[in-house]
């Protein structure tokens, strides 16, 4: 296996496609993809195919879940931001998964290698574009010119506009980049640290005698470290989802910041 | 994450020795719902405003190279850009500071 800390983020090739020059290649992230999307619904769908008044373990999971998102688009966006479940739950739900998938270094894939998939900036500044489609299209439609109230604080002397307007333009232009910047930096660096402090242990235990006795020491690191990379990895789904419902009750009440 | 309590041990001897242990008990859960209620660790804090502040900073210098590139300008875009990303990062900070404060529960300091 490769000792190069980054390896484990390349693409690979599994189909060669392309349209018109455009490389449209099967790789291990869009089958990893295929595999959380799969994971998913196949869950869910066998948590709910035998719906009993009193749940069972996996209804009881699925329930939570449902319970959580619901919750949380509740407490940030109100109750009619739950037109918006959908597309919560869908974003959170997929992101868990991946992250959740980023957490086996080995898996049933073409080379059996484990593939973070929110590593790769593309992917997560896809997932944040589309809740920022979501917000400008249904915020124009629900409200007209009134949504662009969102550019022009209320409460302030009309030359400030001038310099006000621009920065509100560029504080909601940033709002994808810091969406996506936050799950890829974390999914990236945890993976990182895991494989380097990994790599210590095979190198200090190959070196032998006293230092191989020292390799303990990274060791009891990586253990604590994967207990954390599972944290981060949940915590940045439920991250991304909760400012998902930030950002789209805006969309609801232009305004109210 | 196992939210129960531990099984008690003996089976009670008396009413209040009863009650004196359910308080104990629910002392304790209070004190862990309190601990949890802290809010994200520093770490997790430190790192969104972090990235809500850089985040600012690169969407005003991306949008000014823009500007540079079709109007020609160049470098006023960058250079103005910049500067009004540099305010809407810390527009960014604000806003995401008082989305805590309103969570916890205090008043948010500003208008804004």
């Amino acid at each position: 296996m490769a000792s190069n800390p980054i390896d484990q983020f390349q693409l690979q090739t599994i189909a060669e496609f392309s349209v018109g020059g455009l490389d449209l290649s099967f790789t291990n992230s869009s089958y990893y993809m295929l595999v959380a999307a799969g994971l998913t619904i196949g869950l869910l769908a066998m948590a709910m195919s035998r719906p009993a008044l009193v749940p069972g373990r996996m209804q009881s999971v699925a329930e939570l879940t449902y319970e959580f998102v619901a919750g949380m688009i509740r407490s940030t966006a109100g109750t009619d931001g739950l037109r918006f479940f959908p597309l919560v739950f869908t974003l959170f739900a997929f992101i868990l998964m991946a992250n959740m998938l980023s957490m086996m270094h080995y898996f049933p894939s073409p080379g059996w290698y484990g593939f973070t998939i929110m590593s790769h900036i593309i992917i997560t500044f896809a997932l944040s574009m589309i809740v920022m489609s979501v917000l400008v299209i249904y915020g124009i439609w629900k409200n007209g010119m009134k949504f662009f109230s969102l550019f022009f604080p209320a409460g302030v002397p009309w030359p400030l506009y001038f310099l006000l307007t621009p920065i509100e333009i560029i504080s909601f232009l940033s709002r994808p980049v810091t969406l996506s910047m936050r799950l890829f930096a974390n999914m990236l660096a945890g993976g990182i640290l895991l494989k380097v402090f990994a790599g210590f242990v095979v190198m200090m235990g190959a070196a032998g005698g006293l230092i191989a006795v020292g390799a303990i020491a990274p060791m009891v690191m990586v253990v604590a470290l994967t207990g954390l990379k599972f944290l981060i990895a949940f915590l940045q789904a439920y991250v991304f989802a909760v400012l998902t419902c930030i950002y789209l009750s805006d969309a609801l009440h232009p305004g109210h910041h | 994450m196992s939210d129960r309590d531990e099984p008690v041990k003996q089976p009670p001897d008396d009413a209040s020795d009863f009650e004196r242990r359910l308080n104990a008990k629910l002392e304790e859960r209070r004190a862990r719902e309190a601990k949890a209620q802290a809010g994200p660790s520093g770490w997790a804090s430190g790192l969104r405003y972090g990235s809500e502040f850089l985040g600012g900073v690169l969407a005003g210098t991306g949008l000014g190279f823009i500007v540079d590139h079709f109007a020609g300008i160049s470098p006023w875009g960058v250079l103005i850009g910049t500067l009004l990303g540099f305010g809407a990062g810390t527009l960014n900070i604000v806003r995401a500071v008082n989305e805590v404060n309103r969570t916890a529960g205090g008043e948010p300091p500003g208008d804004q």
